[in-house]
């Protein structure tokens, strides 16, 4: 720990309990699907069988006939507008290839119409009562059949727009290079370089998306929504239905979680329109099969790293080359792609030669999206295979290799400011890295030294260490904003008003923190409201580790200006310069020790002098994207006989400045690394030969149960951010792009083979055992 | 709603109403056990259903070393019961331990499994392993050995199954139950049952089962023949796990290749028989 | 023909009109236990968990008409004269309760398992939640939260 004094704080830095924790423990209605709304109708979709057709005809009519079936849309009947459905800042960097209804259906699970009927029951009833005749088209069902030659064009279309390439299959392409990248392998001591396939993988929040539409008194739609974005689900909304703007409000209640599918606008366009036409409300839910096969998923993609050192263990060069498959949309094509390099090459910025080579096609596949890691995932999964062969070749402990070479504060990468989301990156010099404690304290806790290496055996099962380091960011700088809203009420208690968006995450609590520390009060007195695009002020949203920094840099900003506000007023009832009082345990003090309570302040500033609303909104964009960071440490143990592969302890210490809330901090790390190992060891969307996903149940895709798991050991170390709120960074994300690197390094220590194709299942880690067996 | 064309639902008090009310009912009624299959089947097939709920048919007891199990008993009831702990050093209770979660467990019945023949079931295995015996109820009582409920020629329409018995075991006994999944929670990518008796000549009885392949478990003859006259030495259920890796057809699914099937069904003969020869060991010395 | 069932739901007699061919899950919503959540409706996620006749089940997989007469438990029964079960205490203590989805039904799972087993070990505990999925939290505070439980419910019985 370097010698410096950190902050002390009275809020911030405890774990306190969640603001929602209540409500959630005694099951208050407080979700999307828990609000009964009188006369709602209920909406079904019908989704494309085939991967590639036309629409030649569609029949609605026996299903019209069918009593309770209030509304059938199809391409027929609906807005024609492209657009996309990914949910990021505007406009977007995603292309408008997708219609709300189209004549041409792309993938297994595309929407071919939606029926609103007064029972789930009949509108499923109605969906089978469709008649569509289809045109069969080619299908592209990989990342090699989307690039061939004279391969059949997914998008050709003349009303898209963004694609790089359509007649190529190209959605986008991120190149960047950087001094002389083979020059830089010439001057190497040694060379390694390995491809990693990554699989098709879903989010699975164990609440769907799910959507109620209503009209308010004065006509105008209202969507409730499990939405991480509701101001850019207001925005497409409106684009999509020509709807002026002022005439849709998006409120965002409980999410049962999001990972980065509810980034997504999925449902909002459908409901929206069912309930502008039918003037009934409405209400959509997928179900878990829909949510599998026609929401979206993690990018699968083909990364093959190259990596250049000295004796020393010091990279020359670093090259990475990514194929990602989008699937039949480009939602998030081009920033994932962006991340893939931004989040992993500037880790190891001792390499003066970088070279990053993306590019993603379009398939005839279940559809791509944001989800947590976005794109760093895959990419570490073959940059930190990559260092642990290194690490082999040149004899080195894989620790000491990464020690070498990764960033350290005062330190930058041309790669913060050559790759950026959509645009240009942003340059900037690392203020907090606290990498070395974190492997420190992770080697030591797994015991790294006296287990690598060293091939324990019992029985059949074979023991082995691994482990990788990783960065993130914490939010879009320089694009993404978050507004805040704090207003004062007569009793000194405060509102806190938040577009950001709590989808389980707990940022409703650590932004009252925030607001709570700055106010000098506790905090029960901050009364937190979010997200509802009336009330609240605008933020992209829940996505790219953001709230925590920027959604906590505009609270913080607010709660100043108002602390400001109230240092006046109590300026004016102690007879003291404002700049001499302090505020803290609910009052404002003099350095006399005379004081006045909050609530003497609230109440003279709404009912008696002066009287004034004590409030603020205060807005941030980052001008910077910290990263945190993290070493993560597992043994794992691998039955030679059936190739299974049990995680025996899992060590992950992160960096993430002073962490709002530890509890909440550790929770995301939990949370993250299970969803990665699970990535890692069990989820795979299998996809047929006919593009179909074969397994779009829990019975069948195994996300981790409790006892399929260790007890995750997730430790937050002393770190200080001088740019974050109160010092803090982001952690939601960066843990789960840690296990499935991880793993596979444990694993060859285990059993000496490397594992590059994913998830590792018994019958590849077996596959590959034997591999070796026949080949040695 | 899961089954919408369910159109008459009856829970009778004895048998012989029963069996009348499934005769009535025509092709679309079915006898329900805990249901939990039928509910998610979601079947427009199903338009009446007899829960058998209703005829106190959950009960365990123990008969001069056999186990006698109601055939609506549920997974937990059973696991909880010292009747089942006692059985054979508690290998059924292992079993039942591996079959879904709690929550299934505690609905789930022992009958409803036997009768529904998934092919992944981790009852049906351990139970031929060990010899059960099983009472049926179509108007008359019958009762017959276990494997007649899974011969070709198997004929259960219109008959109720009440009882399942888990026969009193000969001294020098002993079975053992082997599963393989992808995660904790799952259904088997392969399983395995075996039992063994001894005496001092050695092996005079084998059985052994896999199931899962994917096809419901059946019995390996040649494993069997392969330890019989045996002293059971690891050469012998070598021989044994390599015979029904031989004999095995195994089938591909998401779950698992045939080829990768084969290669469990070798680990998981032996596991399975060195665990039995263990417990026989421990009971033993 | 809509059947009427009798169900005491958190103590509390009811006579509710049901379909044939429902679940328990969805009666139970419509009567207003919104902690039962859909997460699958294929049995394998356990948000839909609630105590019947005291063991714990996924509702999803129950016939409400084969509910009849039975005793249903949910979390809106948990509460006791303001104060919250023990339990739900000590998941908000732990920091368990992130999206809150899965919650009610971990809350079912955990409770049905301290009825019959008192003191739990931790292996214990995870083999009690294994039906129960949740995506946000690792279940490591989950686990701490029941086995808190266990301890603070001992330690009254000894006193």
């Amino acid at each position: 720990m370097p010698d410096r004094t950190l902050p002390r704080f009275e809020v911030v830095g405890h774990s306190e309990t969640k603001v929602d924790a209540y409500a959630l423990v005694t099951g208050k209605p407080v979700f999307v699907e828990d609000s009964d709304i009188a006369g709602s109708l209920h909406i079904a979709f019908l989704t494309s069988p085939h991967p590639h057709a036309r629409i030649v005809e569609i029949d609605t009519s026996r299903a019209e006939a069918l009593p309770g079936v209030v509304l059938i849309l199809t391409h027929e009947n609906t807005p024609t507008r492209r657009y996309t459905t990914a949910g990021q800042g505007y406009p977007e960097p995603s292309p408008y290839d997708a219609r709300m209804f189209d004549s041409r259906v792309r993938f297994v699970g595309d929407r071919v119409a939606a029926v609103a009927a007064e029972t789930l029951e009949i509108a499923r009833a109605a969906v089978r009562l469709i008649d569509v005749r289809y045109e069969m088209l080619p299908a592209v069902l990989s990342i090699d059949a989307a690039l061939a030659v004279g391969a059949p064009v997914i998008h050709d279309e003349d009303d898209a727009t963004g694609i790089h390439d359509a007649a190529r299959n190209t959605v986008s392409v991120v190149k960047v290079d950087v001094g002389d990248i083979e020059a830089g392998f010439a001057g190497s001591a040694t060379v390694v370089e390995t491809v990693c396939e990554t699989q098709y993988a879903q989010h699975a929040p164990i609440e769907p998306h799910v959507v109620q539409g209503y009209l308010d008194n004065d006509g105008r739609l209202v969507l409730v929504s499990s939405t991480q974005v509701p101001f850019h689900a207001r925005r497409i909304v409106s684009m999509v239905l020509d709807l002026p703007l002022y005439r849709v409000r998006v409120i965002k209640p409980r999410i049962g979680g999001g990972f980065g599918v509810k980034q997504e606008i999925l449902l909002e366009d459908v409901v929206g329109l069912v309930t502008m036409r039918t003037g009934r409300p409405s209400l959509a839910v997928l179900s878990r099969p829909e949510e599998f096969y026609a929401s979206r998923t993690r990018h699968p993609m083909r990364v093959r790293v190259k990596l250049g050192a000295g004796d020393d263990g010091v990279l020359h060069s670093v090259d990475m080359e990514v194929i990602s498959n989008t699937g039949a949309y480009g939602s998030h094509a081009l920033t994932v792609m962006s991340n893939v390099g931004s989040k992993t090459l500037p880790l190891y910025n001792k390499a003066p030669n970088v070279r990053f080579d993306g590019k993603t096609v379009y398939t005839n596949m279940p559809v791509g999206g944001a989800y947590r890691g976005y794109g760093a995932t895959q990419g570490y999964f073959a940059l930190e295979t990559a260092m642990d062969e290194l690490a082999g070749e040149l004899g080195m402990d894989p620790v000491e290799l990464r020690r070498r070479n990764h960033i350290q504060v005062g330190e930058t990468s041309p790669i913060f400011e050559a790759i950026g989301e959509g645009k240009a990156g942003v340059e900037q010099t690392v203020k907090s890295c606290e990498l070395e404690q974190c492997i420190d304290i992770g080697a030591e806790r797994i015991g790294w030294d006296a287990k690598r290496g060293a091939r324990r055996r019992d029985g059949s099962w074979a023991h082995g260490v691994g482990m990788s380091i990783h960065m993130q960011g914490s939010g879009i700088a320089d694009v993404d904003m978050a507004a805040a809203t704090i207003k004062m009420n007569d009793d000194g208690s405060f509102n806190l008003l938040i577009g950001a968006t709590d989808l389980g995450t707990g940022s409703d609590t650590i932004l009252g923190q925030i607001a709570a520390e700055v106010l000098g009060v506790p905090l029960v007195k901050i009364v937190v409201y979010s997200s509802d695009t009336d009330m609240t002020p605008f933020d992209t949203g829940a996505y790219a580790s953001s709230t925590t920094y920027v959604s906590g840099n505009a609270v913080r900003l607010a709660a100043e200006q108002v602390r400001d506000q109230i240092l006046e007023v109590a300026s004016a009832m102690l007879d003291e310069e404002a700049a001499s009082l302090r505020i803290g345990s609910e009052r404002v003090t003099v350095a006399t020790g005379e004081s006045v309570t909050l609530e003497d302040v609230g109440l003279r500033a709404l009912y008696a002098t002066d009287q004034v609303q004590i409030g603020a909104t205060a807005s941030y964009v980052g001008a910077e994207s910290p990263p945190p960071f993290l070493a993560s440490f597992a043994e794992v143990a691998v039955d030679t006989e059936t190739g299974q592969v049990k995680i025996i302890e899992y060590v992950a210490v992160a960096d993430c400045g002073v962490p709002i809330n530890p509890a909440a901090a550790e929770g995301q790390v939990e949370g993250a690394v299970a969803n990665g190992i699970g990535y890692a060891l069990t989820e795979e969307m299998l996809i047929s030969d006919h593009g179909r996903v074969r397994n779009p149940t829990f019975f069948d895709y195994k996300i981790p149960a409790a006892p399929d798991l260790p007890r995750i050991q997730a430790i937050l170390v002393d770190s200080y951010e001088p740019t974050g709120p109160m010092g803090a960074k982001s952690i939601a994300e960066i843990g789960i792009n840690a296990p499935m690197p991880t793993i596979a390094n444990a694993i060859y220590d285990a059993v000496g083979v490397r594992l590059r194709t994913t998830p590792f299942t018994p019958e590849r880690v077996l596959d590959a055992l034997e591999g070796i067996q026949q080949n040695g | 709603m899961q089954l919408t064309h369910l159109r008459s639902y009856a829970r009778p008090i004895d048998l012989e109403s029963a069996v009348e009310l499934l005769s009535e009912g025509g092709r679309g009624t079915r006898l329900m056990a805990a249901g939990t299959d039928l509910v998610l089947s979601g079947s427009d097939e199903i338009t009446g259903l007899v829960d058998l709920g209703g005829l106190n048919l959950a009960y365990v007891e123990e008969r001069d070393g056999a186990v006698a199990i109601g055939a609506m008993t549920t997974f937990t009831e059973l696991l909880e019961h010292p009747a089942a702990t006692g059985y054979l050093d508690g290998v059924v209770v292992e079993m039942l331990r591996r079959v879904g979660s709690p929550l299934l467990r505690n609905v789930a019945t022992v009958g409803g499994n036997l009768v529904r023949k998934q092919p992944w079931s981790d009852v049906i295995p351990l139970f031929r392993a060990l010899g059960a015996s099983v009472t049926l109820f179509d108007g008359d009582v019958r009762s017959g050995p276990i494997d007649d409920l899974y011969a070709e020629a198997a004929h259960l329409t219109g008959a109720i199954l009440t009882e399942i018995v888990l026969p009193s075991q000969p001294v020098g006994t002993a079975a053992a139950f082997w599963k393989f999944t992808r995660s904790a929670v799952d259904i088997a990518t392969l399983n395995c049952a075996a039992l063994i008796q001894t005496e001092e000549s050695g092996c005079i009885r084998a059985r052994v089962f896999v199931g899962a392949t994917p096809r419901l478990a059946a019995a390996v003859p040649s494993a069997e023949a392969a330890l019989v006259g045996t002293d059971l030495s690891a050469a012998a259920i070598a021989t044994a796990a390599r015979a029904a890796a031989d004999e095995v057809p195994t089938g591909d699914d998401l779950r698992a290749t045939a080829a990768y099937r084969t290669r469990l069904v070798s680990v998981g003969v032996t596991r399975c028989l060195e665990d039995a020869k263990r417990r026989l060991e421990g009971v033993t010395s | 023909m809509k059947p009427t069932i009798a169900l005491t739901i958190n103590g509390i007699q009811r006579s509710v009109e049901t379909e044939l061919g429902e679940t328990l899950l969805e009666v139970l919503r419509r009567e207003g236990m919104k902690s039962v959540k859909l997460g699958c409706d294929t049995g394998d996620c356990g948000a839909c968990a609630v105590l019947l006749d005291g063991s714990a089940v996924n509702s999803c997989m129950v016939l409400a008409v084969a509910a009849d007469g039975k005793d249903v438990d949910t979390v809106e029964g948990l509460e006791h004269d303001g104060h919250l079960h023990p339990m739900q205490q000590a998941m908000v203590d732990a920091g368990a309760v992130q999206c809150g989805f899965c919650t009610p039904g971990i809350l079912v799972s955990g409770i049905d398992l301290l009825s019959h087993n008192p003191d739990p070990t931790e292996d214990e505990v995870k083999e009690a939640l294994g039906g129960n999925l949740c995506r946000c939290t690792g279940y490591v505070k989950q686990v701490d939260a029941i086995l808190a439980t266990a301890r603070l419910q001992a330690g009254e019985t000894d006193a």
